[in-house]
C-alpha cells in the first residue's frame, strides 16, 4: 500500500441546521468534547475542525460548518447574481458563481453561515451532507443541495438517526437519487452500528477515488482498534474481577468486630466497582464532565441499587446461595479455619505452591492469625456473579453508544444469561480467592505474570 | 520495528509494577515525543518507558540491582569453589579410598538435584531450582529502596512469559554446579597428585562379578575420550584389603576422575548450554501485552486517534428574524390559511374551514412561495394563518419567510402542528424564534381551541 504523504483527506460536514453535523463529528473523532450539541437551530455558526489520525500520521481532517438555515433566499440571492452578470455567462460555471457569491456583501450579512458553509465546502475535496430522516422532504432541501452541489464537490449524504420511526428514509433516497446521489451512508450517530465507522470510511472509498488507500486504512484501523479496546475492556472486567474475589479482610472473632469489617469490605468493594465504571468510561472515551448533571452517566434503578442489596441480585436473576446474610453482613463470607485451604482441588493447590515462593511469610502469618481465632471476611459468590454482570453490561452498553448520546446510559437486563447468572465460578477466581496478594486492594498487592494469566484467561471467558 | 533489549522490557514492566502500585506517573512532556511516531502501540510503551526511565532514574537503580545480582552469582560461585574443593578433599579423605563411598561423595547430590530438575519438567511450572532461587532472593536482599525491590519483581515477571525465568534459574543452578565440579576435579587433580592413595572395593554381600559390570559401565562413557577403564583383573584384585600395584592405581585414579567429569562436569556444562540457549530464546520471544488492563489508559493517550483543529472565526450572534409591527395599507379581501413546510404526508386541511376563508394549501416550492408573495403584495390580507410542524426545527429561512408574509397581512396568527405521534416536540423552540421575531404569545397557538374565531367553522 503506498500513501503519499501530505495528502489529507479534507472533508466538510454539512447540511441543513439541527440535522445532527457536530454529533457526526464527535461520533467518528470518538471525543465528547467536540462542539457544542443541543437540539435548536444555528448552535454551531461557526467551522471547527478536527484532525483524524492513522498510525500517528494526520489523514483526515473533517470541519463541522454552520448549519444551512436560509437555502430558498441563498437560491434566489444566486440567480439574482446570476442575471446580473449575464453578458458572460458562457465561462460561468458553479464554483464562480459561488465564488462570485462570496466576494458579496450579502455573505458576510444575512447570509454570513450560508457562506462559511460554501467557502470551506470551496476548500474541502468533498462533503459530507448529514441528514435528519426524521425530516420530510421540503423544498428548502432540494434548494439547499442544489447550492450545494454549485460547489462542484463530491457531495456524500449520510443517514442519521436511522434508528427512528416515523422516517422518511425512502423519501430521501428518492430524492437523492434524482440529484444524481446514488451512494448514501447510513449512520446513526447516537447509536452508531458496532462496526458503522469502518463502513462509513469503505463506502466513502467508493465515491472517493483518489484516496481510496487512505480510507480503507482508515477503516482497517479503525477496525483494528475497535477490537483492541474491546479486549483491553474485558481484561479490565477480569481483573475486576480477580480484585475483589481475591480480596480478604483479617478481623477478630467476635461478632462486633466481624460486623465493621464486613462494612469496610463492602466500602472497599464499591469504591472498586466505581473505579472499573469510571476506568471503562474512559476507555471508551465517555467523560465524566460531559455528564454534569449525574453523578455518573449510569442511571435506571438497577444500577443506582447497592450492589449489597439482595434485591439486586434477585433482579439480575442470580440464585443466592443459603448462606447468603442480609442486611449489615450483605454480601460477606466468614472463612473461618480454611485458609482457603478448604477449597483443594489441584489447582488451588497448585496456587497456593506457587504463592509459597513469594510470599512464604504472609501466608505462615495467615495460618498464625487462623490459629489465634482471627476471621478472614471475603466477599460473596453472589457479589462476584453481580458485579461481573454488570461490567459486561456496561461494556455492551458502552460500545453501542455514539460519541453524540445525550441520553444517560441504560442496561437491559433481559438479556442477562451466562456463566455469571448461573453455572461454576471460573477457575480463575477460584484461583484468586487462595491469593490475596492478587487483589489491589491488599495492602500485598503484587502483580505478578501468574496474576496477568489469570486476568487473560478469565477474559477470554468471559467474552 | 525496532528489536529492543532485555533491558528494555524490564524497564517497561518495573514501570509498570511502580504505576500499579503508585498510580500514574507525569508523562505530558514525554507523550508528545511519541504520540505522531508510526511504530505500533506497544513499541510505543516501551519507548515511554525508557524515557521516563533515563528522567528518573530508573535506569541507574536496575544496573545497580543487575550489578547486585552478578554480585551474588560471584558470592555464591566462591561458596561453589570451596564446596568442591571440600567435597574432593572428603572423597580422598584417607590414603586407601572406597571407590564406591568416593563416588557417591563426589556425584550424590549432584544426581539427586540433578534428577529433582528433570523431574520438574514434569509438574506445571510454580517456582525454579533451589540455587536458583536463592541467587532471586540474595538479590533481593541486596537492593535497597522501594523501585530496587520492584526491579527484581520485574525481572520475575517478564523472564516468567515464556518459561524464560525456569531456563534462566537453571543455567544459573547448573553454572553453580560447573564451577563446583570444576574445583572438585582441580582438587582431586592436586591430591592425586600430591599424595599416595590407593582404591579399592568392599562389600558384604555383593557378588565380585557385580562389580566389574558396574565398574566397565561407568567407566564406558569416559573411556570414548580417553580415559582408562581398570580391566577385570585389576578390579578382582582391587577388593577388599588387597592393593594392586601402583600402575593399577593410576588406572583407577584415571577412572575416578573420568567419571567426576562425564556425569558431573560435562553433563551440568552441557544442560547449562542448553539452558542458556533456551532463556536467550525466551528473552527474544519477550512481548508487551498492550491488553493489559495496566496499559489500558496508555494505549488510547499512545496511538491519537484525533485532534482538534480550531475554529476559523468567531460564531456571529445568532441572527433573527423581524416582522414590520405595523403593516403599511388597508386590508382588503378575505382571509388566508396557508400550511408552511409541512409533512406530504399530513392532511391538508389540518381542520374544516369556513367557506369564506381563502384555502391557499400546503406552500412547498419556491415558485408557491413567489405566488403567495405576489397575491399578498397586491392587496393587504386582513387575516392570516401559518400552519407549521412543531415537530420540525424552526430553521432562520423559515422564520424569515413567516415574518415576510405576516409583513403582508393585518392580523396573523400561527398554528403550531403538534403531531401526536413524533418523539420530537420543539414547541417551546417555535414559540421562543417567533417571540424573538416580534410575535405575540397570543398569536400562537398550540390547539386548535385557541384560534381566532374567523378561522372557526360552524
Amino acid at each position: 500500500m503506498t500513501m503519499e504523504p501530505n495528502k489529507i483527506l479534507h472533508l466538510a460536514v454539512v447540511g441543513h441546521t439541527n440535522t445532527g453535523k457536530t454529533s457526526l463529528l464527535r461520533t467518528l473523532t470518538h471525543d465528547t468534547g467536540f462542539g457544542e450539541i443541543a437540539d435548536f437551530p444555528g448552535t454551531t455558526r461557526h467551522v471547527e475542525g478536527a484532525r483524524l489520525f492513522l498510525n500517528g500520521q494526520a489523514a483526515v481532517e473533517l470541519f463541522d460548518t454552520p448549519g444551512l438555515e436560509d437555502g430558498i433566499a441563498l437560491l434566489d440571492y444566486l440567480d439574482q447574481l446570476k442575471a446580473q452578470t449575464r453578458q458572460d455567462s458562457s465561462r460561468f460555471d458553479g464554483p464562480e458563481s459561488i465564488q462570485q457569491f462570496l466576494d458579496t456583501p450579502e455573505s458576510r450579512q444575512r447570509f454570513e453561515q450560508e457562506a462559511r458553509v460554501l467557502r470551506k465546502l470551496l476548500e474541502c475535496d468533498a462533503g459530507l451532507y448529514v441528514i435528519d430522516i426524521r425530516d420530510p422532504v421540503l423544498a428548502k432541501h432540494r434548494d439547499e443541495l442544489a447550492i450545494l452541489s454549485r460547489c462542484g464537490r463530491p457531495l456524500v449524504p449520510i443517514l442519521n438517526f436511522m434508528h427512528s420511526s416515523p422516517n422518511y428514509l425512502a423519501d430521501w433516497k428518492e430524492s437523492l437519487s434524482r440529484l444524481g446521489l446514488h451512494l448514501s451512508i447510513e449512520f446513526d450517530t447516537v447509536a452508531p452500528a458496532l462496526d458503522g465507522e469502518e463502513q462509513l470510511y469503505q463506502k466513502l472509498a467508493l465515491v472517493l477515488d483518489s484516496h481510496a488507500a487512505t480510507l480503507k486504512a482508515l477503516s482497517e484501523d479503525i477496525h483494528r482498534q475497535r477490537k483492541l479496546r474491546r479486549d483491553i475492556a474485558y481484561n479490565m472486567i477480569a481483573e475486576l474481577l480477580i480484585d475483589v474475589a481475591a480480596f480478604r479482610h483479617t478481623c477478630a472473632g467476635d461478632e462486633e468486630s466481624i460486623k465493621s469489617a464486613t462494612a469496610l469490605l463492602q466500602d472497599v468493594i464499591r469504591q472498586r466497582e466505581q473505579e472499573s465504571i469510571q476506568a471503562l468510561l474512559t476507555h471508551y472515551r465517555f467523560r465524566q464532565e460531559d455528564y454534569p448533571d449525574q453523578t455518573l452517566p449510569i442511571e435506571g434503578g438497577r444500577w443506582g441499587m447497592d450492589l449489597f442489596q439482595p434485591q439486586a441480585l434477585m433482579e439480575m436473576g442470580i440464585q443466592v446461595s443459603k448462606g447468603f446474610v442480609a442486611g449489615a453482613m450483605a454480601g460477606a463470607a466468614v472463612d473461618v479455619m480454611s485458609a482457603g485451604l478448604s477449597l483443594g482441588t489441584a489447582t488451588l493447590i497448585g496456587g497456593v505452591i506457587g504463592s509459597v515462593w513469594q510470599g512464604v511469610d504472609k501466608f505462615g502469618k495467615r495460618i498464625l492469625g487462623k490459629l489465634q481465632g482471627y476471621r478472614e471476611i471475603t466477599l460473596d459468590d453472589a457479589i462476584i456473579r453481580l458485579l461481573g454482570i454488570r461490567s459486561l453490561q456496561l461494556l455492551n452498553a458502552l460500545e453501542m453508544r455514539g460519541h453524540a448520546d445525550q441520553r444517560p446510559i441504560m442496561l437491559n437486563t433481559e438479556t442477562v444469561t451466562g456463566q455469571f447468572k448461573e453455572g461454576d465460578l471460573p477457575e480463575e477466581i477460584l484461583e484468586a480467592r487462595t491469593l490475596p496478594q492478587w487483589s489491589k486492594m491488599s495492602e500485598h498487592f503484587e502483580t505478578g505474570a501468574r496474576r496477568n494469566a489469570a486476568i487473560k484467561s478469565l477474559a477470554r471467558k468471559l467474552r | 520495528m525496532p528489536q529492543h533489549s532485555l533491558k528494555d522490557y524490564w524497564i517497561t514492566e518495573t514501570l509498570r509494577l511502580r504505576e500499579a502500585h503508585w498510580g500514574p506517573i507525569e508523562d505530558a512532556t514525554l507523550l508528545h515525543q511519541i504520540r505522531h511516531s508510526q511504530e505500533p502501540v506497544s513499541d510505543k510503551i516501551i519507548q515511554r518507558a525508557v524515557l521516563m526511565a533515563k528522567r528518573d532514574g530508573l535506569a541507574a537503580t536496575i544496573d545497580k540491582w543487575r550489578g547486585n545480582a552478578r554480585l551474588a552469582f560471584w558470592a555464591m560461585a566462591l561458596l561453589a569453589m570451596l564446596t568442591g574443593i571440600g567435597m574432593a578433599a572428603s572423597a580422598l579423605g584417607t590414603a586407601h579410598v572406597n571407590l564406591l563411598l568416593a563416588l557417591v561423595a563426589l556425584l550424590g547430590l549432584h544426581a539427586i538435584t540433578y534428577l529433582f530438575w528433570l523431574l520438574s519438567f514434569l509438574a506445571p511450572y510454580h517456582g525454579g531450582t533451589l540455587l536458583g532461587q536463592a541467587w532471586l532472593w540474595l538479590g533481593k536482599k541486596l537492593a535497597r529502596g522501594p523501585d530496587a525491590t520492584l526491579a527484581p519483581q520485574a525481572f520475575i515477571n517478564i523472564l516468567n512469559q515464556n518459561n524464560g525465568l525456569r531456563w534462566l534459574l537453571s543455567a544459573i543452578s547448573h553454572g553453580i554446579w560447573v564451577v563446583i565440579m570444576a574445583t572438585g576435579i582441580i582438587t582431586l587433580l592436586a591430591l592425586l597428585a600430591a599424595r599416595q592413595y590407593t582404591f579399592g572395593w568392599e562389600t558384604t554381600i555383593l557378588p565380585a562379578s557385580s562389580f566389574v559390570s558396574i565398574t566397565q559401565g561407568i567407566g564406558f562413557l569416559p573411556h570414548l575420550l580417553g580415559f582408562s577403564i581398570p580391566s577385570a583383573d585389576i578390579i578382582q584384585q582391587s577388593s577388599g584389603l588387597q592393593t594392586a600395584g601402583p600402575a593399577s592405581q593410576a588406572i583407577w585414579s584415571s577412572w575416578l576422575i573420568g567419571a567426576v567429569m562425564v556425569y558431573g562436569l560435562l553433563l551440568r556444562l552441557a544442560s547449562l548450554l542448553l539452558c542458556l540457549w533456551k532463556t536467550r530464546q525466551a528473552i527474544h520471544q519477550i512481548q508487551i501485552d498492550e491488553t493489559l488492563p495496566a496499559y489500558a489508559g496508555l494505549v488510547d493517550r499512545l496511538s491519537a486517534h484525533s485532534e482538534h483543529i480550531g475554529v476559523d472565526a468567531p460564531a456571529p450572534a445568532l441572527q433573527t428574524a423581524r416582522r414590520n409591527t405595523h403593516p403599511a395599507r388597508a386590508p382588503a379581501g378575505s382571509p388566508l390559511v396557508v400550511g408552511l413546510e409541512l409533512s406530504p404526508r399530513a392532511p391538508w386541511p389540518p381542520f374544516t374551514l369556513p367557506a369564506t376563508v381563502h384555502d391557499q394549501g400546503k406552500l412547498e416550492s419556491r415558485e408557491q412561495r413567489y405566488q403567495l408573495l405576489a397575491h399578498m403584495s397586491r392587496q393587504t390580507v386582513p387575516a392570516l394563518l401559518i400552519v407549521c410542524d412543531a415537530a420540525q426545527t424552526p430553521d432562520r429561512g423559515t422564520l424569515h419567510f413567516i415574518a415576510d408574509l405576516s409583513n403582508l397581512a393585518a392580523h396573523t396568527d400561527i398554528y403550531l402542528q403538534n403531531s401526536p405521534g413524533k418523539a420530537e416536540n420543539r414547541l417551546p423552540l417555535w414559540k421562543e424564534r417567533l417571540q424573538q421575531a416580534g410575535f405575540g404569545l397570543e398569536q400562537l397557538h398550540e390547539t386548535q381551541k385557541t384560534l381566532p374565531p374567523w378561522i372557526q367553522a360552524n
